[in-house]
């Protein structure tokens, strides 16, 4: 095992860098940080529904003949 | 990802701890990744009902169980796709996921690509111990050539999936590789993985118990 972080030449936002350490395994197995970008938004982050909060804590504003209603149609 | 320190207490390993205890055979590596997810909860001091803890099927996904934080242990192959709605129901919770290479690889594989692409934001801890160990060891997809396993007793003629590889090819954000024995250095792979927002992907070395399996410590594998 060695660790990529013993090597301070290795830049783990470099994704050409981190896919030649994938390749790496026998007598020399990269443990460690391979990668990391953080410019890319999370899934959460990115939907415009969630930005007033959780989702389980919205309230749906669906009333219960409605509700009903849209389960019978789908039963 | 992380809600950090939202509660008074101070909280220690202890407070971590399940109320079953682990039925890993003597020596797994699973016990290390255990021990160093619940070192880097304290580290971060995350209140236990603000982690969500999911898995599929096999030895390492009995991980809910042992570990004092909310939990579901789904089906085999899907707890990144039970996660992404846990955490697109709730983005506020600490979302991790464990599970084997078996489970994550192979019946799994579908739901992991899609689910790094997506960059759903939950830790992804794979304990890849090269084999089914739950069934008493059968070809995984990472087993290595040649390996002889009771599903393959001549030896192993698949080539191995590369997770770090697939994971990077996939568009995940994070991607890093623990050693169950290394616990300083797994748990601070660990925090860095929560505190990252985004897709986290960590598979961990952990060799399965050599009365078991046929992995052995230095990555070779034996009749």
């Amino acid at each position: 095992m060695k660790k990529l972080e013993d090597d301070p030449a290795y830049n783990s936002t470099d994704w050409m860098a981190a896919m030649e350490k994938s390749l790496l395994w026998g007598d020399e197995i990269p443990i460690g940080k391979f990668f990391e970008r953080t410019d890319l938004p999370a899934l959460h982050a990115a939907e415009p529904v969630l930005d007033a909060g959780p989702l389980v804590h919205s309230d749906p504003h669906i009333p219960p003949d409605v509700a009903r209603s849209f389960v019978e149609e789908l039963m | 990802m992380a809600t950090v320190l939202a509660d008074t207490k101070h909280l220690a390993m202890a407070d971590f701890k399940g109320k079953v205890d682990p039925d890993w055979c003597p020596g797994c590596g699973d016990f290390g990744v255990l021990a160093a997810v619940q070192k880097a909860l304290v580290d971060l001091q995350i209140p236990n009902h603000n982690v969500v803890t999911i898995s599929g099927i096999g030895c390492s996904s009995n991980f809910p169980g042992f570990i004092n934080t909310y939990g579901m242990h789904t089906l085999h192959g899907r707890a990144l796709a039970v996660a992404t709605g846990v955490k697109l129901a709730n983005h506020e919770l600490t979302v991790l996921v464990t599970g084997g290479d078996g489970d994550g690889f192979g019946i799994g594989g579908n739901h992991f690509m899609h689910t790094m692409r997506r960059n759903v934001d939950v830790l992804y801890i794979v304990m890849d111990n090269q084999i089914y160990g739950l069934t008493t060891g059968q070809t995984s997809p990472t087993s290595r050539v040649g390996m002889k396993t009771k599903s393959m007793p001549f030896g192993n003629i698949e080539s191995p999936v590369n997770p770090i590889s697939l994971a990077l090819t996939a568009g995940a954000t994070f991607v890093a590789r623990g050693f169950s024995a290394d616990q300083k250095h797994l748990t601070e792979l660990i925090k860095q993985g929560i505190q990252h927002q985004g897709f986290s992907f960590l598979t961990s070395s952990a060799p399965a118990s050599p009365t078991t399996t046929t992995t052995l410590f230095n990555g070779s594998a034996r009749a």
